[in-house]
């Protein structure tokens, strides 16, 4: 098959496995509700039980982890193809650690444990800290490379020094820490999810320039592009995306190393094709994950960085050995 | 004036200083060969005439106007560049590669028009690879890859061409093919700038030859004029005897 046709139907293929992990995602957990009547929950709404459970928790929590998912994969997108760097993650431009040590710091001075703090806190500390990257690394892929993974081994650092010092700070922090989510359906998440929305809508006006700078800055430069315009504008977007998802589900980055590496052999040389399969595949890899974490563990929760890391491990070590690994 | 013309140019890289005052009138709707010996500034020339570079004093202009001042898709439209290294990104085919030299015509809604169309099928053609068309360009040879680059180029359609050593990878044939390409766009009205490291080939297809050394221009005319054992031993510091080329009658160098 030619190879639009193959990402076509590839694209289609994506599309349903999104489907019916939405539809997992709505059907199963502590309380496992058959199909039909999670169809009913919205034909025909009765306020059982049944339609309690599906329509007003698992309902946001699955718009939730679309909007996570879709954000994670297009910022790890937008972060590989910029730096041409296929293990790039948005994590190594210090986002995971600022926001790690902002909800660290939150937690220590003010006891800052609810959710809705820990989510002002993380989306603070995950901007300031790419502020800062970007002020030291300016425009260079590579220096912003190094500046975000030497912020983010000192914000760690810090970090450790205040869980060992005050005991407490720790397990409020442990439960974001982890990336879950779960009771993130409590706070208003409403601010997040439009920036995320706002982030895919810029990403998708970023596809032109950043296919013609694929093939170099040179000849992107020479066909008209504003390379570094679209680089800076790319970098603010990727951080934005990245920041406004590990604020509403902790650090749960490695879907933005996992999913753009996946499809990177069948999308090559298109960003269009890249965004197009990470905004289905990454909430795909995000809703199974929490629905395995819901089966493994029903009365507790398992933290979905914890089963994303399971389900998506072997996928990519059986993907690299059976088809090599591909250069962005 | 029109066309592109370069006014002392004051060029660099860092701390580096390439070029000092150096200025260039490119002859529009000539074939022009830049020719001198490694690290003099020829790359480093094309890429200030395309605003890779910016210059440190000096000005590039085209048609009058400062190139600053216009519109980097306003560029792109009228002047098109090889450089002479490439990266591409793995499993593009080359179609899809040439393709992209549309981009500077295509408008917000990215259409693909028989315009498009017709031009990547000429550029194809004109570069002999239209046999490669759904080959993957990282399973293309040294010589393959750059006839495909060029052919990018070409599809840009543009008034100018600059060309950084497009015949580097080409065996013997294929650069007398690329060579007479260009005589034939010259020839359909477009203005063509080339780097070139064979001095005969140059003397053989140029209108106007361009003899650069240590960042400055030495020699530029007609290539009978600016061919001399003189210049040749000055620039290149080889000593050699000047002949006339047996086939074109344009001079030819022998070295001693
Ligand atoms: N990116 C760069 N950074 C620093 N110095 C550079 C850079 N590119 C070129 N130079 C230096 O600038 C000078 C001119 O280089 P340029 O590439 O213009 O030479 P050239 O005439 O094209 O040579 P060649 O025939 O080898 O292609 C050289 O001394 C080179 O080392
Ligand atoms: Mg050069």
């Amino acid at each position: 098959m030619s190879d639009p046709g193959r990402r076509f139907s590839g694209l289609l293929l994506a599309l349903a496995a999104a489907l019916v992990a939405a539809a997992a995602s709505l059907a199963v957990g502590t309380r496992t509700v058959p199909l039909d009547e999670v169809v009913r929950a919205f034909t025909d709404y009765a306020a059982t039980d049944d339609h309690i459970v599906v329509r007003d928790l698992r309902l946001p929590r699955m718009w939730l982890g679309i909007a996570v998912g879709a954000a994670l994969a297009v910022s790890g997108a937008l972060v590989q193809t910029l730096t041409r760097n296929p293990l790039a993650e948005p994590g190594i431009l210090g986002v995971t650690a600022g926001a790690s040590f902002a909800i660290l710091l939150a937690t220590a001075l003010w006891q800052a444990d609810a959710q809705a703090a820990q989510l002002v806190a993380a989306a603070v500390g995950a901007l300031a800290a790419t502020a800062v990257v970007y002020a030291v690394g300016g425009s260079s892929p590579l220096r912003l490379v190094l500046a975000g993974v030497a912020l983010s081994a000192v914000l760690g650092g810090l970090g450790l020094g205040i869980r060992l010092a005050l005991p407490d700070v720790f397990d409020d922090y442990r439960f974001w820490s982890v990336g879950s989510l779960a009771g993130r359906d409590q706070v208003p998440l409403e601010l997040p999810l439009l920036v995320i929305a706002v982030g895919l809508a810029a990403a998708l006006l970023l596809v032109p320039p950043l296919d013609a700078m694929l093939l170099g800055d040179e000849v992107a430069h020479t066909q008209g592009t504003r390379v570094a315009r679209t680089r800076t504008i790319t970098l603010v977007v990727l951080t934005v995306l990245a920041a406004a998802a590990t604020a509403i589900a902790g650090p749960i980055l490695f879907v933005g190393l996992i999913v753009p590496h996946l499809v990177r052999r069948l999308t090559a040389g298109s960003v269009g094709w890249l965004l197009a399969y990470c905004v289905v595949l990454g909430p795909v890899l995000i809703l199974v994950s929490d629905v395995v974490a819901r089966l493994l563990l029903p009365t507790g929760e398992v933290p979905v960085a914890v089963v994303t890391a399971f389900v998506g491990g072997p996928v990519l070590i059986w993907v690299v050995r059976r088809y090599g690994a591909v250069d962005p | 004036m029109t066309g592109l013309v370069a006014h002392d140019l004051t060029l660099g890289y860092g701390e580096r200083v390439v070029s000092t005052g150096l200025s260039l009138a490119v002859p529009p709707g000539r074939l022009t060969a830049v020719i001198g010996p490694n690290a003099c500034g020829k790359s480093t020339l094309l890429r200030a005439l395309v605003r890779l570079q910016e210059p440190r004093a000096g000005r590039v202009e085209l048609d009058g106007v400062d190139l600053r001042r216009l519109r980097p898709r306003e560029v792109a439209r009228r002047i098109g560049f090889l450089p002479q290294r490439m990266v591409a990104p793995e499993g593009i085919s080359v179609t899809h590669l040439v393709r992209r030299g549309r981009y500077p015509h295509r408008d917000w809604r990215l259409t693909w028009t028989d315009v498009d169309e017709a031009a990547v099928t000429r550029a194809l053609l004109d570069t002999g690879v239209e046999d490669l068309a759904s080959r993957r360009i990282e399973e293309l040879s040294g010589g393959q890859a750059q006839r495909v680059w060029l052919a990018m180029v070409l599809a840009q359609e543009t008034e100018l061409l600059l060309l950084d050593e497009p015949t580097t990878f080409l065996d013997l044939a294929h650069q007398y093919d690329l060579l007479r390409l260009l005589a034939r766009l010259r020839d359909a009205g477009r203005t063509v700038v080339v780097v070139l490291h064979d001095v005969n080939q140059a003397a053989r297809f140029a209108d106007h030859l361009v003899a650069m050394q240590a960042g400055r221009v030495v020699a530029a005319g007609a290539p009978a004029e600016v061919v001399t054992a003189d210049l040749v031993e000055q620039v290149f510091g080889l000593a050699c005897e000047v002949v006339p080329d047996p086939v074109a009658g344009s001079p030819m160098v022998v070295a001693h």
